[in-house]
C-alpha cells in the first residue's frame, strides 16, 4: 500500500488555469529583506515573468517564495492568487514568517515565536493553524492590524499587518494544518516608529538562523502530513477507482457511476492485493452483456454492483443465496 | 529539535478567555495542573476550534489536543430514536465531554464533528442541576452521560465520571450510564458504588478490537474492569456494538462468549446487555469517510435499514445480530436483552 503514488493529482485538463507546478512549500513574506534569508539559503531565483506578486523559485520546483506587501488585503490577494493556480496537495505547506511588534517587556526583541492564534484586529475574526510538530520555539498569539499604529486591547499578543489576511485566504484552499507562521519581534509597540535600518540591523543574525529553522520546521510538518497513512491510502484507493472506472463510464448515468465508484472505492480499500480479478470479472460481465436499452443497462448495473460486492469482506453474502 | 517529531496529545490546552478569569478559573487551574506542559492557548470560544471547515480529521487526531470550555444554551438532550432506551420512556443525554481519545474505525464521532480535538465543558453541576430539574418535571430519567465521550478512559486528567457519580448519588429517579471501553476502573475503585448508575462496557471480539479498535485496551483488560467493577458491587451492562460481519464471525463471536463464560458467575452478576449492527445515520456517515478515506468499513455501509440508517449490505448481518441475540439469551433472561 506505501509503495503507491502519493503525491498530488494530475492536473484536470478541464481546469486550464491550473498549471502543472506543484511546490512542497509555499512561503509568503511581506518585505524583501524579510524574504533575503529565504532566497540565499534555497537559493531562489527571482521568476522573469509579470505577475500578480514579486515570486522567487528553485530549480528542483519544491519552494516557491512570494513578496506580498504591507497589509492583510494584500497578503490575502497574493495568496489567494498563489494557491487558485495550483493542483491540490495534502502534504503541501504554506508558511509564513517575518517581523512583528509586541508590547515592551511581553515578548524578547530577537526572538522567534511559533503563531498559534491569528487574530484579526478589525473583524475579530481567529484562526488556530493545527499544531503537529514539535519544536523548541516558543509560541504566540498574534494580532493582525490594517493601519500602522493601530491599538489593540491584548497586551500579550504580537502585532503584525498581514498575518489574517494569508490565513483568511490559505484556508480558502488548505487544512489549517498545512499552514504554519513564525514571527521574530523587531520592535516595542507605542515607541515612536522605529528607525527600519536600526531595526534590521539589531536582529539581522538571529533573523537569519530563524529563517533557517523555520525552513526546517515546514519540511518536518510537510513529511509528517506525507506520513499520514490515512490520507496516503484513501488517494491511492481514489486513483485506482478513477483508473477502472474508465471502462464503466461511458455505459452508465451519472447516479450509476457515482454509486459504482463507492461500491468500487469500498473494494479497493477492503482487497489491497486482489482487488484486480474483481475488477477483471465485473469488466468481463459488462462486455458479454447487453446494455442497448435502459432496462438492459439497469439490469447490468444490478448485477455488476453485486459482484463487485461479493468481492468485499464486509458485504459476505450467506451460502446459497 | 528532534526532526519530524509528532506533538504529543494535549500539547496545546485551547481555554475560552471567559474562563480565565472568574468562578471558572480554579477548574481551569485544575486541569493546568496536570497537563504542565501543555501550552495554554486563550481562545473566543469552542466552537472556533470545532467547527473549522478547515479542519483535518485525520490530522487531528494523530495529536488531538484538549479544549475547555463553558456549555450555553440547552445542557441536556432527548435521545434519538436510534440509541437503545433499555425500556425508559424519558431517554437524555448530556455531553460532559465532546469526542473520545479512542480512535474505533466504525465512530460516528469522526462524522458529527469536524474537528478530532476533544473538548471538555466545565459546568458539570449546571448539567447535573438541569437533569435534576428535568427529573422533577417528568419524573424518572434515565440519562447518558458518555456517549459523545468516553470519560472513564480520562478520568485521570478529568475526573467527571467520579463528580458525576458525586453529584447525583441518591437521586433516586435519575438512572445514569457510563459507557466505555477503558479498562480504567482504578480510577473510581474508591468510590461506593451509586446504585442509579450503570457502568456499560463495550466489547468485541480480540480480533475485531485489533483491527477496528485503535488505541483502546484489549479484550482482557476490558473483561478484568468489568469483573473488578461487578465486584465492588456497580451495576454492569455488557455491550456488544457494532457487532461487525468480518471473516469467520460465527467462530470469533462465539469465542467470545466462551471467555466471558470461564468468568466466575459473570452472567449472574451482569445487570443486562445491549447488541446491534454497525449503522450510522447517511449525513454522519458522509462525513466519517472523509474524515477517514482509508476505511473499507465505512466505504462497505451502502445498504439502508428499517430506520433510515446506513448499514452494511449482504444477509451475513442479520445472521450475525440472530446469532449473537442467540447467544445471549442462553445466559440472560430475555429481559435483560436489549436489541439495538
Amino acid at each position: 500500500m506505501c509503495d503507491t503514488p502519493t503525491g498530488p493529482k494530475p492536473p484536470n485538463p478541464k481546469l486550464r488555469q491550473v498549471t502543472s507546478r506543484s511546490p512542497d512549500i509555499l512561503l509568503f513574506c511581506a518585505h524583501r529583506w524579510e524574504a533575503e534569508p529565504f532566497v540565499e539559503c534555497l537559493q531562489l531565483r527571482q521568476s522573469a515573468e509579470t505577475r500578480f506578486a514579486t515570486t522567487y523559485y528553485d530549480e528542483a520546483g519544491r519552494f516557491e517564495l512570494y513578496l506580498t506587501g504591507q497589509g492583510p488585503q494584500r497578503a490575502a490577494a497574493v495568496v489567494g492568487a498563489a494557491l487558485a493556480t495550483l493542483t491540490s496537495d495534502p502534504a503541501r505547506v504554506v508558511g509564513n514568517f517575518g517581523t512583528a511588534g509586541c508590547s515592551a517587556g511581553e515578548q524578547e526583541l530577537g526572538r522567534p515565536y511559533l503563531i498559534h492564534r491569528v487574530r484579526d484586529a478589525v473583524s475579530a475574526r481567529s484562526f488556530y493553524p493545527d499544531r503537529l510538530v514539535r519544536t523548541k520555539w516558543l509560541e504566540a498569539t498574534c494580532t493582525t492590524v490594517h493601519t500602522v499604529g493601530q491599538s489593540i486591547d491584548a497586551k500579550d499578543s504580537l502585532v503584525d499587518m498581514e498575518l489574517s489576511g494569508l490565513m483568511t485566504a490559505a484556508e480558502l484552499f488548505l487544512p489549517s494544518a498545512q499552514i504554519v507562521a513564525g514571527k521574530m519581534v523587531s520592535d516595542f509597540l507605542g515607541e515612536t516608529p522605529p528607525d527600519w535600518q536600526e531595526m534590521v540591523k539589531a536582529i539581522v543574525a538571529p533573523y537569519r538562523q530563524a529563517c533557517a529553522e523555520f525552513l526546517e520546521i515546514l519540511e518536518s510538518q510537510r513529511r509528517l502530513l506525507q506520513d499520514n497513512a490515512r490520507t496516503v491510502a484513501g488517494r491511492a484507493a481514489d486513483i485506482r477507482v478513477g483508473e477502472a472506472m474508465e471502462a464503466f463510464t461511458p455505459h452508465f448515468t451519472v447516479t450509476q457511476c457515482r454509486q459504482l465508484e463507492s461500491v468500487l472505492k469500498a473494494v479497493a480499500l477492503g482487497s489491497s492485493e486482489d482487488w484486480r480479478p474483481a475488477i477483471e470479472s465485473a469488466e468481463r460481465l459488462l462486455e458479454q452483456a447487453s446494455v442497448e436499452s435502459k432496462k438492459e443497462r439497469a439490469a447490468v448495473f444490478e448485477t455488476l454492483i453485486w459482484t463487485l460486492q461479493a468481492s468485499n469482506l464486509f458485504s459476505v453474502r450467506e451460502v446459497g443465496e | 529539535m528532534k526532526p519530524d517529531s509528532l506533538l504529543p496529545p494535549f500539547s496545546h490546552l485551547y481555554v475560552e478567555e471567559e474562563l480565565l478569569e472568574g468562578p471558572w478559573a480554579e477548574e481551569v487551574r485544575r486541569i493546568r495542573d496536570r497537563l504542565t506542559k501543555a501550552v495554554v492557548v486563550p481562545i473566543g470560544s469552542f466552537q472556533e476550534i470545532t467547527q473549522r471547515r478547515t479542519a483535518r480529521w485525520n490530522d487531528q487526531k494523530r495529536s488531538p489536543k484538549l479544549v475547555l470550555a463553558r456549555k450555553h444554551g440547552e445542557l441536556v438532550y432527548p435521545c434519538s430514536d436510534v440509541a437503545p432506551n433499555f425500556g425508559h420512556a424519558n431517554f437524555y443525554y448530556a455531553v460532559p465531554m465532546q469526542n473520545c481519545l479512542y480512535d474505533c474505525e466504525y465512530c460516528y464521532l469522526q462524522g458529527m464533528y469536524t474537528s478530532a480535538n476533544l473538548v471538555y465543558f466545565v459546568n458539570q453541576k449546571e448539567m447535573m442541576d438541569r437533569v435534576l430539574e428535568l427529573s422533577e418535571e417528568l419524573g424518572e430519567i434515565y440519562l447518558c452521560i458518555a456517549y459523545d465521550n468516553d470519560l472513564l478512559a480520562m478520568e485521570g486528567m478529568l475526573g467527571v465520571t467520579a463528580e458525576w457519580v458525586e453529584g447525583l448519588r441518591g437521586a433516586d429517579r435519575v438512572t445514569v450510564e457510563v459507557r466505555t471501553k477503558s479498562a480504567n476502573f482504578r480510577a473510581i475503585k474508591k468510590l461506593k458504588p451509586a446504585d442509579n448508575f450503570i457502568l456499560a462496557w463495550t466489547l468485541s471480539p480480540a480480533p475485531v478490537i485489533e483491527r477496528f479498535e485503535a488505541g483502546t485496551p484489549g479484550l482482557e483488560a476490558r473483561i478484568g474492569a468489568m469483573t473488578e467493577a461487578m465486584r465492588a458491587g456497580w451495576r454492569v451492562r455488557l455491550c456488544l456494538d457494532p457487532l461487525l460481519p468480518v471473516q469467520g464471525w460465527t467462530e470469533t463471536y462465539d469465542e467470545l462468549f466462551e471467555r466471558l463464560d470461564q468468568e466466575s458467575s459473570f452472567w449472574t452478576k451482569l445487570e443486562d446487555s445491549s447488541y446491534g449492527l454497525f449503522r450510522m445515520p447517511k449525513q454522519i456517515l458522509r462525513q466519517a469517510r472523509k474524515a477517514r478515506p482509508d476505511s473499507a468499513l465505512l466505504h462497505s455501509a451502502h445498504s439502508r435499514e428499517e430506520r433510515g440508517l446506513m448499514t452494511l449490505s449482504g444477509t451475513a448481518q442479520s445472521s450475525l445480530l440472530s446469532h449473537v441475540g442467540k447467544r445471549l439469551r442462553e445466559r440472560l433472561d430475555s429481559g435483560q436483552v436489549w436489541e439495538t
